[in-house]
């Protein structure tokens, strides 16, 4: 028997609940094959768990207290949500839906392209710098998605469809890498951050180093991995020079002074996010407040139409969390976690240095071949109920692992799918093993490298 | 993953299509007649004085110099001229009935690579009917003229100093209808929308591309003006319209194109139909 905060549960029915959770990933791990959203899957594995845990009468039933000390009514699948999370994606996704209207960030896309005067290897650089840039700014998969659209019609353009492979699948690496940078670059990150405690400012001064060094050692082995070659004669530079000066940067800007008041906006919502938990009157609010209030700010723009940025929200993605953070609190309450954690106790007890080293590469296998943000979002419970402080290396090592193992394969994280997407767009055959053997050696070196980091530094 | 076509397109929309100066050389000029001589030693005098352009080197190919149309082509492909010049209805009798260029010309412009120069036919009297001024007004015609480098350099080249090239774009309303049409039964697809938006785009290109020819004719020829019309209509007519108001001197129209449609398309009509018009045909 397991002893819960309210009730003992026999270990059968932990067991069962543990069954549920492990077809859960299962699920989603198939996702493509089962042609079903992960909302739907994550969603229907939360009903049956939510009717189960009633059948073995797991859940807290009854009125809940506020903050005013006043019973509330509150259903257990509401109260089990993390509003905080649902509100920073809601707030963040919107925000950069309506700046990206504004042409800014096509705008950077198309002035480093010119400013690489077609050259592959210095295309292959900045576009690399620009993922990791954009990925810390943006969301993973928006990042993936215009730097690898822009990859597609540059190198057609200057005839280079050949290096498009190499291109992609090192952007597609390196989202996974430059959505380490900061607390609001991945979900992974902002569920352990808001769990452990860690502030945006430590997790950014944490965080830069490792993906400075990763981001170059990724460039110096994938220059070579994928043979990208500098222009060597004048009269190459000069043709590729006159093919990239035909891009206008200016097409996408409907509005120069929206364009101007996104670019300003942009600047303005990361140092509001850095800096949330020490701004007066705003602390207590949290970061989804400011995720949504600078979207609001934003949608004024657009005040006759905002319901198609409503409209363009992935919801899937937003009912994937809700669903989600229900069925990790159920399996809370089956005392699933509490079993899972009684697992990872022998990793995190062979010592401090160690356990975060084996926590990070199991984390990275599991999120390999599944979602990482499930794994996440149990994890980050199961360390909070083992009392880790938030300085503690294994917040990290499950922040590291996590976005990383998703580079081992294409179905690791949903980036590289992207990456894998747009390949075959232009017809580039990958297979599953193919992509696996093309990007093992980088996804070694960032695991390598985040290892040792761990162990060394944290 | 709508969001990677959104983005692809931004980014294929910026990619504009930029114009170059494709020089080509118009040195070496075939006149062919079916006349005597004289003349076709008048025929190049004449024309030699409505261009501007410079001949380095005449031929000529009278009535006596070939029998048939196999023979006439013999001779074009051995001479290899760079710009051949002759008239509509060579070598037939039915110029009076303007539906067809004749069959030698027909073959003529298919059967070489050679830019075929075609002046009005002579009249009765063997007088050769010019414009009453030099050529001074240059038009491209085209289908489609984004990117077409070739057709628009032709055409410059043919544009004296102080003279002017009139670029321009017919985007067939007609056929814009009917795809509106089949759009306005989608239920995917918002029809108001889809028409505003692919309307600004057809016209956007062509605008693009002739703001980048005026910006290159500012800066190697700034005599030359550079006028445009960009619009919807119907092909034919617009042209028509276009060209008498505007009066122009000379047409520059493709006869070839890789899906071998030009002349499928407006060029065949339009030279049928414009009789009094020099139309150089490439």
């Amino acid at each position: 028997m397991t002893e819960t905060a309210h009730h003992l549960v026999p270990l059968s029915t932990s067991l069962t609940f543990l069954g549920f959770l492990v077809l859960m990933i299962l699920a989603l791990a198939f996702e493509e094959k089962i042609h079903a959203k992960k909302s739907l899957i994550v969603g229907l594995f939360a009903i049956v768990t939510l009717v189960l845990g009633q059948v073995f009468h797991l859940l807290p039933i009854g009125p809940m207290l506020n903050v005013f000390g006043e019973k509330m009514e509150i259903p257990v699948y509401v109260s089990a949500v993390d509003w905080g999370v649902i509100t920073i994606i809601l707030g963040s996704s919107l925000f950069v839906d309506v700046s990206s209207q504004s042409g800014l960030f096509s705008w950077i896309a198309i002035k480093l392209t010119k400013a690489s005067k077609g050259d592959p290897l210095k295309l292959y650089i900045y576009y690399a710098l620009m993922t990791v840039l954009f990925s810390a700014v943006l969301n993973n998969v928006t990042a993936m998605i215009i730097v690898g659209s822009l990859t597609g019609v540059s190198l057609k353009k200057l005839n280079r469809s050949n290096y498009l492979l190499g291109f992609l699948l090192t952007q597609g690496l390196l989202t996974n890498v430059g959505g380490l940078l900061t607390l609001i670059s991945s979900v992974p990150n902002i569920i352990i951050g808001q769990t452990a405690g860690i502030s945006f400012v430590r997790f950014f001064l944490v965080a830069a180093p490792y993906v400075a060094i990763s981001t170059f050692a990724t460039l110096m082995v994938g220059k070579k991995l994928f043979g990208i070659k500098g222009l060597t004669s004048d009269q190459e530079r000069a043709e590729a020079a006159k093919l990239v000066a035909s891009f206008d940067e200016r097409d996408g800007i409907k509005s120069h002074g929206f364009f101007k008041f996104s670019g300003v906006m942009t600047v303005l919502f990361i140092l509001a996010i850095a800096t949330t938990s020490v701004l007066p009157f705003v602390s207590g609010l949290g970061m989804g407040f400011v995720a949504l209030s600078f979207a609001a700010i934003m949608l004024v723009r657009f005040k006759a139409s905002v319901d198609q940025f409503y409209k363009a929200i992935d919801w899937d993605l937003v009912g994937f969390f809700v669903a989600l953070f229900v069925v990790i609190n159920v399996m809370e309450h089956a005392q699933v976690l509490a079993l899972i954690g009684q697992g990872i106790a022998p990793i995190l007890g062979a010592g401090e240095r160690l356990g975060s080293g084996l926590l990070l590469i199991v984390s990275a296998l599991v999120s390999s071949v599944t979602d990482n943000i499930p794994l996440s979002a149990m994890l980050a419970k199961i360390l909070a109920g083992m009392d880790q402080g938030k300085d503690a290396a294994s917040w990290w090592s499950v922040v590291f692992g996590a976005n990383l193992g998703g580079n081992l394969t294409p179905i690791g994280s949903a980036s590289t799918l992207v990456a894998v997407t747009i390949m075959h767009k232009h017809e580039l055959k990958l297979s599953f093993v193919g992509f696996i053997k093309a990007s093992f050696p980088l996804a070694v070196i960032h695991l390598v490298l985040a290892t040792a980091y761990v162990l060394i530094f944290l | 993953m709508t969001q990677i076509d959104q983005f692809e397109s931004v980014f294929k929309a910026a990619a504009r299509t930029p114009f170059e100066d494709l020089k080509r050389p118009w040195k070496h000029w075939l006149f062919i007649s079916d006349r005597d001589a004289d003349f076709t030693q008048r025929l190049g005098d004449q024309t030699a004085h409505f261009l501007s352009i410079v001949c380095h080197q005449r031929s000529t190919l009278t009535q006596a110099d070939y029998q048939a149309l196999g023979d006439l082509l013999e001779k074009v492909n051995t001479l290899n001229p760079d710009l051949i010049l002759t008239y509509r209805n060579l070598k037939t009798d039915n110029w009076k009935w303007p539906y067809s260029l004749g069959s030698y010309l027909d073959v003529l412009t298919q059967a070489t690579t050679i830019p075929v120069l075609v002046l009005p036919h002579p009249d009765p009297s063997g007088q050769l009917s010019f414009p009453e001024t030099d050529c001074r007004d240059v038009m491209a015609v085209t289908n489609h003229l984004t990117g077409d480098n070739a057709l628009v350099s032709a055409a410059l080249d043919f544009t004296p100093a102080q003279g002017q090239l009139w670029l321009t774009h017919v985007e067939e309303q007609q056929h814009f209808e009917r795809y509106m049409e089949i759009v306005s039964k989608i239920p995917q697809i918002e029809t108001q929308q889809a028409r505003e938006l692919i309307q600004a785009r057809l016209l956007k290109e062509p605008t693009d591309y002739i703001e980048s020819v005026k910006a290159h004719v500012t800066a190697h020829n700034p005599t030359i003006k550079v006028s445009s019309w960009v619009g919807m209509g119907h092909r034919l007519s617009e042209y028509k319209n276009l060209i008498q108001t505007h009066h122009i001197d000379l047409l520059v129209m493709n006869t070839k194109d890789d899906d071998q449609l030009a002349m499928a398309g407006m060029a065949y009509p339009l030279a049928v139909e414009l009789t009094q018009i020099p139309i150089l045909m490439l």
